[in-house]
């Protein structure tokens, strides 16, 4: 693109993981303003861990993390990275609106003891809009099917308008009507010039989307490019194991036992 | 009725006290409840009497003595909770066992006390509200709910899913050492009429109660609210009749409301539920030109696709079912794709 781009997200030599065990290592990542960027991976690879470590959830154990150009401890714009969790539910002890749900995601723009104001109002409305769910504002989320409430996570993010929006699996789980919704509501979003970082397990009816993938495999980066047209085969295949690190390390020769 | 009951001091003091914690333990309550962290406040109950023992040894004047131990426990609780570790578990045990049994020891060391001494504040009891207590009462009222009324939607967001409060960069465990703060509080102010071992049933029953009957946080709050306060009222008028510990006839009132909304709201969803099962989320509106085959169903229609009738219902669609299937069974026999 041009001069003006922006790095979003830096992050260089990374390793992420929980309490000093990292599990995800030598991870070197980049999000430019306007880019949508897919993580893929089986399962346990390290792509929520990632994720987490961007959004500072997740303890950054080696490595530099810059977010807006900005070192990631000294980082407080934390509204401009609107994140949607890996998770199913929204639902709490307490029953609890659409509507109230989303407003929360606004809070990051709000000082303590601030009241919701007439714009904000219509943020929220807007991005319960956007995930079509405006019928359902005032119903509680209790009440909705699994993938409403993916959606109504995605509205809650939203509401903070973030500059990037991180999402972790918005599809997975969902049925044939929510994926549709979903990925209408993505398209959207990328219409609309969004950044965003997605978790997916597969690329599916989200591919004429997305202008970069990034592979992981325990816990490495094993690509980094354009989406491969033709399947997903490829980003497996040996060619591409360790394509930014030939030195075979010692946790991978211990790993690579368990490993067909 | 004539309000004799009014011409008392002590059960003027006594009934504003009860209005005091009626409104205050709902309102710290729905937090509690929105994390499931039902019996925190019991855990409290027991920290503080610790306190209010060393008090009653010390000074004769327990109430300060029961809010300053409440708010360090309550510290050291959400500091162990905030770590995370399964033994945080045992830890609070600990603390909220070693509470009680302090209190218990202390207690039979004061200047003619005995064990027993302490049941009015176990259990509630309407002749021991002071002067005093009723204005610190008040004070730590006003302070409680400034903080759950006023900082309700970021206790709302942190209660609800802490991960993301923390990653829209809200100050978790600040909001997380209030609440505990302000939980300790309201031990302390419901610990003349309420008592220390009950109160934790006027934080949590008033809420559960409230969420049966409506379907939003900010009326769940309102209605437990509306709740505790009649339930104190009452409790206290009545254990003054019935000459009863105040604590456990205003909890045994909160119980009955509870089961008296609960066996209502069963009854009324087992008769809806026979006529409304609501179908998926639909891409368009049925119509005329939907082009779903269309079928007369008693006052309404009725659109079929992918083996399924979708009759429209406000907002959403309901799922309607052979005439044979409605009436053998109520829901789900057909299964959803
Ligand atoms: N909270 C946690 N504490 C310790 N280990 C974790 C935690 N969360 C995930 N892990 C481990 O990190 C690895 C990567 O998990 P994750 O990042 O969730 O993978 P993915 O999202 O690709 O499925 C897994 O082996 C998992 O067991
Ligand atoms: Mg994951
Ligand atoms: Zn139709
Ligand atoms: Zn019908
Ligand atoms: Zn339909
Ligand atoms: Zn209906």
């Amino acid at each position: 693109m041009s001069v003006t781009e922006t790095e979003v997200v830096r992050m260089r030599g990374g390793a992420v993981g929980y309490g000093d065990r990292p599990v995800i290592r030598d991870i070197d990542f980049s999000l430019h303003t306007g880019e949508v960027v897919v993580l893929l991976g089986p399962n346990g690879s390290g792509k929520t861990t990632l994720v987490r470590g961007i959004l500072g959830l997740a303890p950054l154990i080696s490595g530099e993390l810059a977010l807006f150009g900005v070192p990631a401890a000294s980082f407080h714009e934390r509204y401009r990275l609107g994140y949607v969790p890996q998770r199913h539910t929204v639902v709490g002890g307490v029953p609890s609106t659409v509507r109230e749900v989303v407003s929360s995601g606004r809070l990051s723009r709000k000082r303590p003891f601030a009241w919701m104001k007439a714009p904000d109002r219509e943020v929220v409305s807007q991005a319960i809009e956007t995930v079509g769910l405006a019928e359902r504002a005032d119903t509680s989320v209790a009440q909705l099917s699994g993938g409403q409430q993916r959606r109504v996570l995605i509205a809650r993010a939203l509401a903070a308008e973030p500059d990037v929006l991180v999402m972790d699996e918005p599809t997975a789980g969902v049925d044939a009507a929510n994926q549709e919704i979903l990925a209408a509501t993505l398209r959207q979003l990328v219409a609309n010039g969004s950044t965003l970082l997605l978790v997916a397990h597969e690329l599916g009816p989200l591919e004429p989307l997305i202008g970069r993938v990034v592979v992981m495999r325990d816990g490495h980066a094993v690509y980094d490019g354009p989406p491969v047209p033709g399947g997903e085969g490829v980003y497996h295949a040996p060619a591409h194991h360790h394509l930014d690190d030939q030195r075979p390390d010692p946790h991978d020769l211990g790993l690579s036992g368990q490993l067909p | 009725m004539t309000l004799d009951l009014l011409h008392y001091g002590f059960m003027q003091r006594a009934l504003l006290a009860s209005l005091l914690v009626g409104m205050t333990a709902p309102s710290v309550g729905v937090y509690i409840v929105q994390r499931r962290l039902a019996l925190i406040g019991d855990g409290m109950g027991h920290v503080a009497l610790a306190g209010v023992a060393l008090g009653v040894l010390t000074t004769g004047q327990p109430v300060l003595t029961a809010l300053v131990t409440a708010v360090v426990g309550a510290v050291v609780i959400e500091l162990v909770r905030a770590r995370g570790r399964t033994s945080g578990d045992v830890a609070l045990a600990v603390m909220f066992y070693g509470g009680i049994a302090a209190g218990v020891v202390i207690i039979s060391r004061a200047p003619g006390g005995t064990p027993a001494n302490l049941n009015s504040y176990l259990f509630g009891a309407i002749t021991t509200t002071s002067r005093t207590d009723l204005v610190v009462f008040a004070v730590l009222a006003v302070l409680v709910l400034t903080a759950t009324i006023g900082l309700a939607p970021r206790l709302f967001a942190v209660s609800n899913d802490e991960e993301y409060a923390r990653a829209a960069g809200l100050p978790v465990l600040g909001i997380n050492l209030l609440l505990a703060v302000i939980t300790a509080t309201t031990v302390v102010i419901s610990m003349r009429v309420v008592g220390l071992l009950l109160i934790s049933a006027l934080m949590v029953v008033p809420v559960a109660t409230a969420q049966l009957l409506v379907n939003s946080f900010r009326s769940t709050l309102v209605t437990a609210i509306g709740i505790g306060v009649a339930v104190s009222l009452g409790g206290t008028t009545t254990s003054y009749y019935a000459n009863t510990p105040s604590g456990g006839t205003i909890v045994l009132l909160a119980i009955a409301i509870f089961t008296l909304a609960a066996v209502g709201t069963s009854v009324r969803s087992v008769l809806h539920r026979n006529r409304h099962d609501e179908a998926e989320d639909h891409l368009h509106r049925h119509g005329e030109h939907c082009g779903h085959l269309a079928v007369p169903h008693d006052d309404h229609v009725d659109y079929v696709h992918d083996g399924h009738r979708h009759a429209p219902h406000g907002e959403h669609y309901d799922e309607h079912y052979d005439e044979p299937e409605a009436t053998m069974s109520s829901r789900g026999t057909e299964g959803h794709p």
